[in-house]
């Protein structure tokens, strides 16, 4: 017999041994354990806005094409044109291709490209948040996608109208200019100013749409603000009134004028960083906004981007050989068209687990709510632990009176109805509370309202083992009642603890979920597994919006079978029943 | 030879509540008895199940504190009253008492390795002495000194008797009480620990209490015989005058029983009839007059007392036989 191989024969590297035996478990550990550090890892990568929300990006199904260019567009790429989430595409030969999620109401999808666009040769497209506009070449203008608030009610005077130059369309309104500078507008008044002062008819060159208004150049060169309302773009600024404006580029709160020099300026609601124009940028010889971004092309043939940056749209590929020819922009998707007919693209690909309500990615709510389920669920599993060692060692070292009385004080505790108790104690006590403090009564509620089962454990644990032999042994030496519980009666009796404690995280994480899944444990817009289910009580979300609910579920799901597995597994190696020589 | 007393254990009684129902009942575990146990002698106890033999044998070991009695332990020539000592003072004194456990399996805290179970106790050694004292402790008990970081699940029954003997062992105790010590062994491995028992004893000059219901295990360890029925002693002699004269019909059953390889041995059985009545409600009179079969009513009536009816041989019964 070899001494060494003696020596490690402890109980714990039996245990693990039999544990790293058993495949279920072994399994079941490894998958929580790696799901458990993805929870504590992903937030340091995907750190979540609370206060982020973005209505354009709804719903929005998992998938990483939005900006897959179709095939047919190869060598022959005319112009792109992006809304909210999906792209247009337009051939030289005036084909309209349509890529991206083109769902943009449950009913309506703009990747149906109606039959009379398909028949004529397209001139030009402008794609809305949610429509396509296109003029065709024999002037004729077309409308698809939502036309429910009367994106597709052109104007009669239109019919009439001379050749069309440039065609328009922002948030739920499109417009056109005539090549005799009128401007025509139409669409939903109560998102976006489209009125025009009529002073201003005749002279208009170019107009651009912004969120919630529009900004016209004229053909003096100078940009004006042409709508009734004031808004935040309204304040144009002295150097663009003057004149000397090349061209103009809107996103959704800031418009953007190039001068004639090829230096830019942007004024408007800049919150994001669209007024950081690069400074040694050189010449733009074409600029286009998208979302909260801006990306150029300078005379020198490269491309700069500047303003949000959260899914990469303002970070443009590095310089290729061959020259850039174009750049199209929109929502956050950018393509640069090079001399030889590839198309690069950067930007958003699209959400891997899709995006809620809010348009909040998913996958980061995931990340971030498993943190928050698991903080919660490890915390009451270490007060409930602590509680339940605490009494049940008492109740069952001490016995007599003292047992009697903690006995009955647990099942008074296992007798109260858990979750109304719990929802109670967090809607009164809760609602006057602050969003972190809440989430610690949530913990602690759950903790103090789970200890009898342990408790219980422990103590019956505790009698058989205080009753063994090599306790009376210990007692013969002479050993202090103290130290024979922490020396003999804890070690024998801290199996059944971690067993019961690991299967004790699943219940609480359930539970956790259960409150706030009905509203009464964590709130939005701090994601839990639990909250984040609670959108999918409806059979509209459960029918078209299956990420929303599948997503959670599926991963909160493997989460417990693998706790589970873990302890039940840990419970068999732990058992002295199967303990073999 | 002037024998030397050790213990003296004077009217011991032990009575356990039990619930019967609402009823609130005692169980008399050990009922009146008076024994003197002299230095460097083996004092058998034998007896059926149930009969009191290890209520007795942890209540000298002081691990309970009587109903009624007193044990009396004589140290360097003073006497100390032991059931009439509190916790914190018995303390010093539990290392000189020690007890070898009936099952080898219990007895042993499964966390704790060999050194750790016989080092138990000796914290006030330091490390280096510790560790040479629990491996010379081990030699004495035939366990390998390798052996010391290994945990009780690795070991044979009877290994871990030998380990649960190291460590009474360790404390240098003067009187073990060994409570069944070798009924949960086989009969090969038995004869080891009997042997090693005896060394022992020899070497350190030991008192034991050895407590079995095998007859042939005390015969062979035994200086002297004490036979238990149901909570008091029925006859107490030197074990070859108790093998060759027993006085108590409960003994002569009991030898009766012993199974004999001897096909020559004509030998005549007294087989008793029924169980052994409940300690709860012993009867009246003589204990085993509801089994005996020279049963008169004398004996249903009157409680016989142990007396000396052949010098050093004690028997509590009304019609000793042979007497």
């Amino acid at each position: 017999m070899k001494k060494n191989e003696e020596a490690v024969q402890t109980p714990l590297w039996t245990v693990c041994r039999r544990f790293s035996e058993n495949k279920a478990a072994m399994a079941g550990a490894v998958i929580f354990l790696l799901i458990f550090l993805v929870m504590l890892a992903g937030p340091f990568f995907f750190p979540l806005d609370l206060s982020y929300s973005e209505s354009t990006q709804a719903n929005v199904p998992p998938g990483r094409s939005l900006m897959k260019l179709p095939s047919e567009l190869e060598g022959k790429l005319a112009d792109i044109v992006v809304g909210a989430t999906f792209s247009v595409g337009l051939s030289t030969e005036g084909k309209v291709f349509v890529w991206g999620h083109g769902q943009v109401t449950g009913t309506t999808d703009v990747a149906e490209i109606p039959q009379e666009v398909q028949d004529s040769v397209i001139t030009a497209v402008a794609a809305g948040n949610d429509h396509v506009v296109a003029l065709s070449e024999d002037n004729r203008i077309f409308v698809w996608g939502n036309t429910r608030l009367g994106q597709g009610d052109i104007p009669e005077a239109l019919k009439n109208a001379d050749r069309i130059v440039q065609i328009a369309a922002g948030n739920q309104c499109s417009a056109v200019v005539d090549e005799n500078g009128r401007a025509y507008l139409w669409g939903n008044e109560n998102l976006c100013d489209i009125q025009i002062k009529e002073e201003y008819q005749g002279r208009i060159r170019k107009l651009v749409f912004t969120g919630f208004a529009y900004a016209v150049l004229l053909e003096d060169g100078t940009v004006a603000y042409t709508g009734r309302k004031e808004t935040a773009v309204s304040d144009i600024p002295e150097r663009a009134r003057q004149g000397g404006v090349a061209d103009l580029a809107a996103t959704a709160q800031t418009v953007a004028a190039v001068f004639e020099d090829g230096t830019a300026l942007v004024w408007g609601n800049c919150v994001k960083g669209e007024e950081r124009v690069p400074e040694a940028g050189g010449e733009f010889v074409k600029l286009v906004g998208g979302r909260y971004h801006y990306t150029a092309v300078t005379k020198a043939g490269e491309i700069l981007s500047w303003g949000d940056n959260s899914f990469r749209q303002a970070s443009p590929p590095k310089r290729k050989k061959t020259k850039v020819v174009d750049v199209f922009c929109g929502s956050y998707q950018n393509y640069a068209l090079y001399e030889d007919g590839s198309v690069e693209t950067w930007g958003l690909k699209g959400y891997f687990c899709g995006t809620d309500e809010f348009g909040r990615d998913i996958f980061v709510r995931l990340l971030n709510g498993g943190r928050m389920t698991m903080t919660v669920g490890a915390a009451a599993v270490v007060i409930s632990t602590v509680l339940g060692v605490i009494i049940g060692g008492i109740s069952g070292y001490f016995g007599g009176k003292v047992d009697l009385l903690l006995q009955r004080f647990t099942e008074i505790v296992s007798a109260l109805p858990f979750l109304p108790f719990a929802m109670i104690l967090s809607s009164v006590i809760g609602s006057s509370m602050t969003e972190n403090s809440r989430i610690l009564l949530i913990m602690v509620v759950l903790g103090v309202l789970n200890w009898p089962g342990l408790a219980r454990l422990v103590r019956a644990q505790v009698l058989a083992e205080r009753e063994k032999e090599f306790v009376t042994a210990a007692r013969s030496v002479g050993v202090r009642e103290a130290v024979i519980v922490f020396r003999h009666v804890i070690p024998n009796v801290l199996s059944v603890i971690i067993v019961s404690a690991t299967l004790d995280f699943a219940t609480c994480m359930l539970t956790e979920s259960s409150l706030s899944y009905l509203g009464f444990g964590v709130m939005p817009p701090q994601p839990t597994w639990g909250n984040m289910l609670s959108g999918a009580n409806n059979s509209t979300v459960i029918r078209s919006y299956w990420w929303r609910w599948v997503f959670p579920a599926v991963v909160f799901a493997i989460c417990t079978v693998c706790i589970h597995l873990a302890g039940d597994g840990l419970r068999d190696a732990l058992d002295p029943k199967t303990e073999e020589r | 030879m002037e024998q030397k007393v050790l213990l003296r254990v004077k009217g011991w009684k032990k009575y356990f509540p039990v619930k019967n129902g609402r009823k609130q009942e005692l169980l008399r575990a050990n009922d009146g008895i008076d024994l003197e146990i002299f230095q460097g002698e083996t004092l058998g106890l034998v007896g059926e199940s149930g009969c009191g033999k290890s209520t007795f044998g942890r209540g000298v070991l002081r691990f309970f504190p009587p109903t009624e009695g007193s044990v009396s332990y004589f140290r360097d020539g003073r006497e100390i009253v032991l059931s009439g000592l509190k916790e914190k003072e018995l303390r010093p004194l539990r290392r000189e008492l020690q007890m070898v456990f009936q099952d080898p399996y219990s007895s042993l805290d499964p966390r704790k390795n060999v050194g750790q179970i016989i080092g138990e106790g000796l914290e006030k050694m330091t490390p280096v002495c510790r560790r040479e004292y629990i491996l010379r402790i081990m030699e004495r008990c035939g366990l390998a000194p390798y052996f010391i970081n290994r945990y009780p699940h690795q070991f044979s029954g009877g290994q871990r008797q030998r380990i649960g003997i190291a460590r009474a062992l360790a404390r240098k105790p003067r009187f073990v009480v060994c409570d069944e010590a070798v009924s949960a062994l086989d009969v090969s491995v038995q004869a080891q620990i009997l042997n090693l028992l005896l060394d022992l004893k020899e070497q350190d000059g030991l008192t034991y209490l050895f407590i079995s219901h095998d007859l042939g295990v005390v015969r062979h360890i035994s200086d002297r015989i004490g036979v238990m029925y149901l909570g008091v002693l029925a006859e107490l002699s030197e074990t070859e005058e108790l093998f060759r004269r027993p006085l108590h019909p409960y003994t002569e059953a009991l030898l009766s029983a012993i199974p004999s390889t001897d096909l020559n041995e004509s030998k005549k059985t007294v087989i008793l009839e029924g169980d052994i009545p409940s300690p709860i409600h012993p009867p009246s009179g003589c204990r085993f007059h509801t089994r005996c079969a020279y049963c008169t009513k004398r004996c249903r009536e009157k409680e016989p007392e142990l007396l000396e009816i052949v010098p050093g041989h004690f028997a509590a019964c009304h019609h000793p036989l042979g007497g």
